[in-house]
């Protein structure tokens, strides 16, 4: 199974990308997007962005579950307070993993967001911050 | 009407055509007229004869209404297999549009026939003539099927869509009754019938891959095995469904919906799971319409089971909620149906706020039954096998969804279920947004907008899917979800490219609907809406290829545009150019200014040529070589920046340079056909009269010429170019570290307010310009030989209106900077750095002979320079600083070459201790030379005397690489002690060091070298084709060796002693020591002669030991002592000459004498 995730400022540009696959059951850890769908993944979730706006609002929970469908995928958000966007897409509905890696991004978003070098909206280009967010993929998808 | 609105099965569709002769403007005119009386109220319309109305008496719900969609477009062939699915979908009517101008009867007649016969499956055809007078007799158009209209009233038009209400309700009978002879065949049955029909299944619709449908089934395969008890039933399900079609479309609703209940009840039975989805899809039509009506909507049983069973647990409220609803509906069935006007409660008997409860509880119902039976309908779909007859065609399928989100996006429009949004539903009223969270959510409308936009849609034809997903797109727009909206049109544009490759002729038909300004403007949105660049490009990309083609190359410049201002880093070298290439191509669809706003990096004003900022010195000629440099700054930090601004000078009606630097980050040469430099407020200052061509991937320095006209101060803000392809505009000077910030996050840009400066420039009034006209070297070239001078001539033009005055000559030549740097260098002994500067300062290439103080306005003036052969030189130059006042100077360069060959050179030189016999001077000098030039030199060597007179002079011819010895006579006077203690001067104004490593012995050399070198000297000559050239010979090579100084280094008193006595000594006998001091000082010395015997004991002597002596210059005296030794033994005897006023002379050697002993 494959994943993408895009961690998404305030203005829809990314900060951060990640194409992944599932390591459970199986799987090698490498996406396997078919080639549409490949090139598709940062449209869907530029698209579900839309959602999300709308649903922000009805819950206080940060993670907003599914917000979106696009044929066989699902997308699901995270709003952070500052209102940045964490977008996965996945291909099975599996919501509290999902939950428990959104809370570990965020996690260590809080912490990029804490260093000093760090602006908000700039791009995370730590190689540790890509490092762990694999490590979490890999624990919990 | 919207094709995907809801209650589109209400709808009586209606051809529309013009007839005769007639201007699309007036045909579109009364097209918006008969659309403005497109709903009949049936109450209007004329009963007729029971007979004629069989089934669709308007009198049997005079409540209800009739509604025509006329559209010009005639029905896709490609749906014909619905029509037995969705009778609604047929165009029943074909109305034809004639002018009363043009109109004939007989016209009229023939067009009838032909619309007959054109058009066979519409059940009715009528033609309305327009424009009628009202005084117009009627007999004029007395023919079946034609109505006049007035043209001035409404109420004309009403009444003949009143009476074509009743014709159509009329031949909607006779249709019916021949319909339900035959039978109702499934989509994918009837597609087999025809041709050129593609219905794809709507199977797996959440797949990655649709599969085209290949039906298992053959054309007469299901009816051949006989008729069944179950088709049977199926046709009787299907005749009622057709049957309640025709009643919602007739407007007669409780007919409809009881009609279609029916049908549901024995299609489920039956298990015609298409046609039963299709019939509960019109019950919900049926239902909403009631409720817009505002007549007790009561939901059929078999729709609320159905939707039960499909999903119990959701509709638990429900149920108890329609039991409800039913006991307050029955409550007003019978009043509401006396108020046949739609709105109009005004013979209300009941109590308004009850009707209003019973109402709203109804809405609330049908707010919570319809998204269930929508999706009880999609289940029922979805159970078809795509395999069999039941196969749901996709077009179905996706319009289901689309009809249902676009009821569902009014709703949201609207802020829930209310009479403006069931009004936007059925009449399509313009709505404002008045969202509310009573209103379905985006992700509720977004379930059904993912349905439409599902992958089957791929193989589906191109037309449709376009229809289908500009539906899609529309619906996101009125909803405002710019992001979706963005994502549509980009698989749409996708889609659209890819069919390019596959089928050409449908791709670019439905290319040539679109307008070319109206892709500009989805570019123009969808570029402002994908901020994230790595989508923009990826649908630039795609929108440049789609519209790379004939007609829509102003939308592909656009695109091109776009994707050359955000993506350069991702576009190949090859892309970049083909994008370029369009640009330029198509110059006359320029989509505005050049996309880069970093295209003007810097802009330099260089100073008016030989301009110094300020000088101190007066007109006298000084042979300097430093250049003035820039006045000293006093730092203050206090100090308003502004005023440390440097301002470069330039001068009135001169030339001047401004330097402006462009970058081109791309990867083909850019073309400016325009460039202007502009002040602050965008006037232009001066321009470039030629087209620029930028190199790829560099900045450019571009030197665009400015004459000042008058005196002041120049201002620059900024550029205006024009580049190839693009419209001109302005690029203002922005701050450079702004601009490196900016260039860096480029995409990141937010900030409106970019910081833009000006340079700024003073203009000077005129000043004095004089350019050389003249120079007597031919082509400023001069050959030379070592140490031979020669004239030349200059000749200077004052060619400005002031007159110049000579602030000062300089002059530099080519060894000024290696001297510089061998006088600096930390390894250079006292000696050395002498010699060198030396070199500098006295050997000069250029002398300045004669000159001037003043060139007025316009005269020449001449002046005289000599050049000497200096060894090493190459090039020179004379530099002429002048000006009109006391600041501000100019310097003029008088650029020299020279070469310099060798002539003669100093080989070997010696100095020996031999004087010529009988001859005072007691040195002697020689000197090896050699020629090292091409021709025989004649040579003339000197000696002079420390008075400058020759001591004698020796001529020798030296041929070609040939050396030759002189010897001469050297009347040496030497050097005083005084000299010799002196430190080694410096020629230049060095600073004073203390000097610790030059010993003693290199200063005496020195000197000596130095006094050595005056009294030789020497010339050659040569005479060559009859010119005599002539120059000094270079003795400064001379070096002394130890010997050497050991000989030249002289005593300025010698005291010598010895006895005079003749006999030898012996005891106790008169012995004469005579001491003789010389003088060689040419001063006259007076001093103390002290005697200093070692013994004083044993001697007696006569006078004193201690003398004063005076000396004459250049003499000698003589001092006689008389002594008397009374012992044997040795006896020394020393002297030494007190000089008053220092100095001293010692007998370096004593005397020795022995006196023996008596034997």
């Amino acid at each position: 199974m494959s994943y993408y995730l895009a961690l998404l400022s305030r203005q829809d540009k990314p900060i951060y990308e990640l194409k992944f696959g599932s390591s459970r059951q199986g799987g090698d850890g490498q996406p396997h997007f078919d080639k549409a769908m490949d090139d598709l993944t940062p449209f869907v979730v530029h698209a579900a962005l839309d959602v999300v706006d709308d649903v922000q609002w009805t819950t206080p929970a940060m993670y907003l579950k599914t917000v979106d469908n696009f044929y066989s995928y699902m997308i699901s958000a995270f709003v952070t307070a500052g209102n940045i966007r964490f977008m996965l897409v996945h291909e099975t509905k599996n919501e509290e993993s999902i939950r428990q890696f959104f809370l570990d991004v965020y996690d260590l978003y809080v912490k990029t967001l804490m260093s000093p070098f760090y602006r908000v909206t700039d791009k995370i280009q730590s190689p540790a911050f890509d490092t762990k967010v694999r490590a979490l993929a890999r624990k919990y998808l | 009407m919207d094709p995907y609105s809801y209650v589109a099965a209400s709808y009586i569709r209606g051809l529309v055509l013009p007839v005769g002769q007639i201007k699309d403007f007036t045909f579109q005119q009364y097209l918006d007229r008969l659309r403005s009386a497109s709903e009949v109220r049936l109450l209007d319309v004329s009963p007729g004869t029971s007979a004629d109305h069989l089934f669709f008496n308007p009198q049997g719900y005079p409540n209800g209404r009739l509604c025509f969609d006329f559209s010009t477009v005639p029905i896709d062939p490609e749906i014909s297999a619905l029509f037995d699915l969705d009778p609604w979908r047929q165009q029943l009517l074909v109305v034809g549009i004639a002018q009363h101008r043009h109109a004939d009867k007989e016209q009229l007649q023939q067009s009838l026939v032909l619309l007959k016969k054109r058009y066979p499956d519409a059940i009715y055809r009528k033609i309305f003539v327009f424009g009628v007078p009202d005084d117009a007799s009627a007999a004029d158009y007395d023919i079946k099927g034609v109505t006049t209209i007035a043209s001035s009233s409404f109420a004309s038009l009403e009444r003949a869509m009143a009476d074509l209400a009743s014709e159509i309700l009329y031949e909607m009978s006779v249709y019916a009754i021949n319909r339900k002879l035959g039978s109702f065949k499934s989509p994918a049955l009837k597609a087999l019938d025809q041709t050129n029909v593609s219905l794809a299944a709507a199977k797996d619709f959440r797949g990655h891959h649709a599969r085209k449908s290949s039906l298992g089934l053959t054309k007469d395969g299901t009816f051949s095995t006989g008729l069944t008890e179950r088709l049977k039933s199926r046709q009787l399900g299907r005749t009622k469904k057709f049957m309640g079609s025709f009643y919602l479309m007739a407007g007669r609703l409780p007919d409809a919906l009881t009609e279609f209940a029916e049908a549901a009840q024995i299609l489920k039975q039956s298990y015609d799971h298409l046609w039963f989805a299709s019939t509960l899809e019109q019950i919900g039509v049926c239902l909403l319409l009631q409720q817009f009506s505002e007549v007790p909507v009561t939901i059929p049983s078999i729709a609320k089971v159905t939707v039960d069973a499909d999903s119990a647990g959701k509709t638990a409220k429900l149920a108890a909620k329609s039991a409800a609803d039913a006991a307050a509906a029955a409550k007003l069935a019978t009043s509401r149906l006396e108020s046949p006007r739609r709105g109009a409660s005004s013979q209300d008997h009941l109590d308004n706020e009850m009707v209003a409860e019973a109402l709203q509880t109804g809405r609330s119902a049908l707010a919570t039954f319809l998204p269930l039976l929508m999706d009880t309908v999609l289940r029922f779909f979805n159970r078809c096998s795509p395999e069999s007859e039941e196969m749901v065609p996709q077009v179905v399928y996706v319009e289901s969804s689309l009809r249902f989100a676009s009821l569902l996006t009014a709703l949201r429009l609207g802020g829930g279920w209310n009479s403006a949004s069931l009004s936007a539903i059925v009449r399509n009223t313009p709505q404002e947004k008045n969202f509310s969270p009573v209103g379905p959510s985006v992700m509720t409308i977004e379930i059904w907008c993912a349905h439409t936009l599902s992958p089957s849609l791929e193989v589906l034809p191109i037309a449709t899917t376009c229809r289908f997903m500009s539906a899609l797109a529309k619906l996101y727009w009125r909803l405002g979800l710019k992001r979706k909206w963005s994502f549509v049109i980009r698989q749409l544009i996708q889609r659209l490219e890819n069919e390019f490759h596959e089928n050409d002729s449908e791709a670019t038909t439905v290319l040539n609907g679109l307008h070319p300004s109206f892709l500009k403007y989805v570019l123009d949105t969808i570029v402002v809406v994908f901020d994230w660049n790595t989508l923009k490009i990826e649908f630039l990309r795609n929108f440049y290829k789609l519209c790379n083609r004939p007609n829509y190359r102003s939308v592909a410049v656009k695109a091109a545009w776009q994707l050359l201002s955000c993506g350069v880093e991702v576009l190949s070298a090859s892309e970049q150019a083909q994008l370029y290439h369009l640009i330029r191509s198509e110059r006359d669809s320029a989509p505005g200014q050049y996309w880069d706003p970093l295209l003007l990096r810097d802009i330099t004003i260089k100073p008016s040529s030989g301009v110094l900022s300020s000088t101190t010195t007066n007109g006298t000629a000084s042979n300097r070589s430093s250049i003035v440099g820039p006045p000293d700054i006093i730092y203050n930090p206090f100090e308003s920046q502004n005023k440390l601004e440097k301002m470069v000078t330039i001068v009135a009606g001169e030339r001047c340079i401004i330097n402006v630097r462009l970058q081109n980050p791309f990867q083909f040469p850019l073309d400016i056909f325009e460039l202007a430099v502009v002040d602050e407020e965008g006037n232009k200052v001066c321009s470039v009269d030629q087209a620029l061509t930028l190199s790829p991937n560099r900045v450019s320095t571009i030197p665009v010429t400015f004459v000042p006209r008058e005196a002041g101060v120049l201002t620059v803000g900024g550029i205006y170019a024009h580049v190839g392809g693009c419209s001109g505009g302005l690029f203002w000077l922005r701050d450079p570290l702004a601009t490196l910030f900016v260039s860096r996050q480029k995409q990141e840009l937010e900030t409106p307010e970019w910081p833009t400066h000006t340079i700024k420039a003073r203009i000077n009034e005129g000043r004095p310009s004089l350019v050389l006209c003249e120079n007597s070297l031919p082509k400023g070239w001069a050959m030379l030989l070592e140490g031979e001078r020669i004239p030349f001539k200059a000749e200077v033009q004052n060619v400005s209106t002031t007159d110049a005055h000579i602030a000062s000559f300089g002059f530099t030549d080519s060894t000024v900077e290696p001297l510089k740097q061998a006088i600096a260098a930390p390894d250079a002994t006292r000696a050395d750095i002498y010699e060198y500067e030396y070199f500098l300062h006295k050997r000069r290439a250029v002398e300045l002979i004669s000159q001037t103080s003043k060139i007025a306005s316009g005269e020449v003036a001449e002046f005289e320079f000599t050049l000497y052969g200096k060894r090493g030189i190459n090039s020179a130059a004379v530099l002429l600083d002048y000006g009109a006042g006391e600041d501000y100077t100019r310097r003029l360069r008088i650029p020299l070459n020279i070469t310099v060959f060798p002539s003669v050179e100093l080989e070997r030189v010696d100095v020996l201790a031999v004087g010529l016999p009988g001859d005072e001077p007691e040195l002697t000098i020689v000197l090896d030379l050699r020629n090292a030039w091409r021709e025989s030199f004649e040579v003339t060597l000197w000696t002079k005397d420390s008075s400058d007179n020759e001591v004698a002079s020796v001529t020798q011819t030296i041929d070609s690489q040939k050396s030759s010895r002189f010897l001469l006579p050297l009347k040496w006077n030497g050097v005083s002690a005084e000299k010799l203690a002196q430190p080694i001067p410096s020629l230049s104004s060095r600073q004073f060091v203390v000097d610790s490593k030059t010993t003693q012995e290199q200063i005496q050399s020195f000197w000596l070298r130095e006094e050595l070198l005056k009294y030789i000297g020497g010339t050659w000559r040569l005479s060559a084709d009859g010119e005599l050239r002539s120059g000094q010979v270079e003795l400064r090579g001379l070096q002394l060796s130890k010997k050497m100084v050991a000989v030249l280094r002289t005593e300025p008193l010698v005291i010598q002693m010895e006895v005079t006595t003749p006999a030898p000594l012996t005891i106790e006998s008169r012995a004469v020591i005579r001491t003789k001091i010389v003088n060689k000082t040419s001063k006259k010395k007076y001093g103390m002669l002290r005697f200093i015997p070692n013994d004083t004991h044993n001697i007696l002597w006569a006078g004193n030991l201690q003398q004063p002596v005076s000396i004459e210059p250049e003499s000698e005296q003589s001092v006689d002592l008389e002594f008397l030794p009374l012992a044997w033994g040795s006896y020394e005897w020393t002297a030494i000459y007190d000089v008053i006023g220092g100095g001293q002379a010692l007998l370096k050697t004593p005397l020795l004498l022995e006196v023996p002993s008596i034997k």
